[in-house]
């Protein structure tokens, strides 16, 4: 099983980058059989259209929100372990809560998940929120942002080139090994960025 | 009427908050769903049948070992609700008949209720609130109450004192629940703070003197103070400065004058502002962690001050094996007692810990001091 975790704060653009990448997936497999199973688990209303994935072939678990501790992990893991048990399937993609600090899901799985083959960590971030973000929530955003192995800047299309290259500086500060991209994910993303996450 | 197991167990319990030595070190869980799981009750049975439930819960807390109290006596998942102006959807009803209930989050409050809370007070709002837009939730609620003295009791004469009576509520709280998180980070706190300020005087009156009512009408050995959604590292310093502690702090304050343990159940990570809680009296608070804050920071911060509970990680508990449980919950009481300590998960034993890795960590407080 590969796993393809999406951070981001709520209202970030994660769902719209999850189709995105769903769908590069399923075009790649195209015949061959490849499955895959989205798991979400958002604070908040937003949230993958289950209805639309599932017709267009994709598998969607949802955990529904709950008590922001513990329980959110060993739900997880619970589910990424009955996954692997009933589906077996090549990819797993899951977007936790938008307040949930990667490292320690990524953490918990790790010490858990032996079937896991990698876990790759997709960020997005709303360029066009940045600012307030960092000033409500410094601390989430920065861990969201610092476990990544691809940031999506995205929303580009409300922020000024000049905000935006200075809103990526300030990512490769905190993180400088992810790779960025900027995006409008709701134009969808260029599959180019994929190509380091379906391996 | 309380007997002499129960005194001796409280007793513990009292000394380990006083930073006492004790005889036995105190091991106090917290569960509800998990408990009908190793029971074999479906959880819509269990949340709608309180005789059930606390038959479902001594009968599993009697097979833990030696157990010396609880964190509640009986639960019911729309008390979440009131909690944090949201509905819940259930078992039996929403969800499969042995599902997890869960909080559904959502934009349940708009901003313009803000306003009424101005004009006509917390409590007109809440009562109106909680019937219109979270499905007449006291209603739900009525049979809860009416068996909560009985559950008591039972657990009285089961010789297992609860420490924690009820919850105690902050603004941030409830608006957070209520108005979702987005929108309560993103518009109220950034743009209206000082609407906040405003409002969350006006909700503090009436929590304060409802929860004074209520201590003195039960006389609680401790309440939890709830900080689920006001960790430090959800928010900035500033913004945590200033919607966050004076309330809590207020809450603890209210506790002690009124003798009763304020039992502060911290989820996510409070090891940046571990320091604040020296502001209260020595030896009098329960500070409750749930495996995100570094809890040997804790210790080194508020050791000499404050009783630690928790945090053996849920996840440990659901998939790890009884041996790392139990040399885990060793090191804690190594580490953070054995005085001033007290054994129990971080947050609720999840429901699916293996029953094994429960009672290791019960063995491991039995056997500490034994050595």
């Amino acid at each position: 099983m590969k796993l393809i975790l999406f951070s981001g704060f709520l209202g970030s653009g994660k769902t719209m980058s999850i189709i995105s990448l769903a769908k590069e997936i399923m075009e790649k497999a195209s015949g061959n059989g490849t499955r895959l199973v989205i798991v979400e688990n958002e604070v908040g209303e937003t949230g993958i259209d289950d209805k639309v994935l599932s017709s267009a072939g994709y598998e969607v678990k949802s955990l529904l929100s709950g008590c922001i501790c513990c329980t959110l992990q060993t739900g997880f893991t619970k589910a990424i372990k009955d996954i692997e048990d009933k589906f077996s399937p090549d990819y797993v993609i899951f977007e936790p809560s938008g307040i949930a600090y990667p490292d320690r899901i990524i953490n918990t799985i790790r010490l858990y998940g032996s079937f896991i083959e990698y876990i790759k960590l997709v960020t997005v971030i709303d360029s066009s929120r940045w600012k307030k973000l960092m000033k409500i929530t410094p601390s989430l955003i920065t861990a969201q942002i610092k476990e990544a192995d691809i940031v999506l800047i995205n929303k580009c299309d409300l922020v000024s080139n000049e905000d935006v290259n200075e809103l990526e500086k300030e990512i490769v500060e905190i993180n400088p090994k992810a790779v960025t991209y900027k995006v409008i994910a709701s134009d969808g993303a260029n599959p180019i960025i994929w190509r380091d996450v379906i391996l | 009427m309380t007997n002499s197991l129960y005194e001796e167990r409280l007793a513990r319990i009292r000394k380990a908050v006083a930073l006492e030595p004790v005889d036995k070190i105190p091991f106090v869980p917290c569960a509800n769903a998990y408990h009908a799981r190793q029971q074999g009750v479906l959880m819509k049975d269990f949340i709608n049948n309180f005789e059930l439930q606390c038959t479902t819960a001594l009968k599993e807390l009697s097979e833990l070992g030696e157990v010396d109290g609880t964190q509640n006596t009986l639960f019911s998942p729309f008390l979440l609700s009131g909690q944090w102006l949201s509905k819940v959807a259930v078992p039996g009803i929403d969800l499969g008949d042995d599902e997890m209930w869960q909080v559904v989050e959502c934009e349940n409050m708009k901003f313009e209720d803000y306003q009424e809370i101005l004009d006509n007070g917390f409590e007109a709002f809440y009562t109106r609130f909680k019937k219109e837009k979270v499905d007449n939730n006291d209603e739900k609620l009525v049979s809860f109450f009416q068996y909560v003295p009985t559950a008591n009791n039972r657990y009285i004469e089961a010789g297992i004192p609860c420490i924690a009576d009820f919850l105690l509520i902050t603004p941030f709280e409830f608006f957070c629940g209520g108005r979702s998180l987005e929108c309560f980070f993103m518009d109220d706190l950034m743009e209206e703070p000082e609407l906040m300020d405003k409002v969350f005087e006006i909700t503090m009156e009436y929590t304060m003197k409802t929860y004074k009512s209520m201590m003195d009408m039960t006389k609680p050995i401790g309440v939890w103070i709830g900080g689920w959604r006001t960790a430090p590292d959800m928010l900035s310093p500033a913004l945590w400065e200033r919607f966050v502690w004076p309330y809590l702090k207020a809450y603890g304050e209210l506790c002690i004058e009124n003798n009763v343990i304020p039992i502060f159940h911290l989820d996510s990570n409070w090891t940046s502002q571990l320091h604040r809680f020296r502001e209260f009296p020595a030896k009098k608070c329960i500070l409750a962690l749930d495996s995100k804050t570094d809890i040997r920071k804790a210790k080194e911060v508020l050791g000499d001050m404050m009783c630690i509970l928790g945090d053996v990680p849920a996840e440990l508990l659901a998939y790890s094996t009884p041996e790392e449980v139990y040399k885990h919950t060793t090191e804690l009481i190594r580490d953070i007692g054995p005085t001033g300590y007290i054994v129990a998960s971080g947050c609720d034993v999840p429901s699916d810990a293996k029953k094994e890795n429960v009672l290791a960590m019960s063995r491991a407080a039995s056997d500490f001091l034994k050595k």
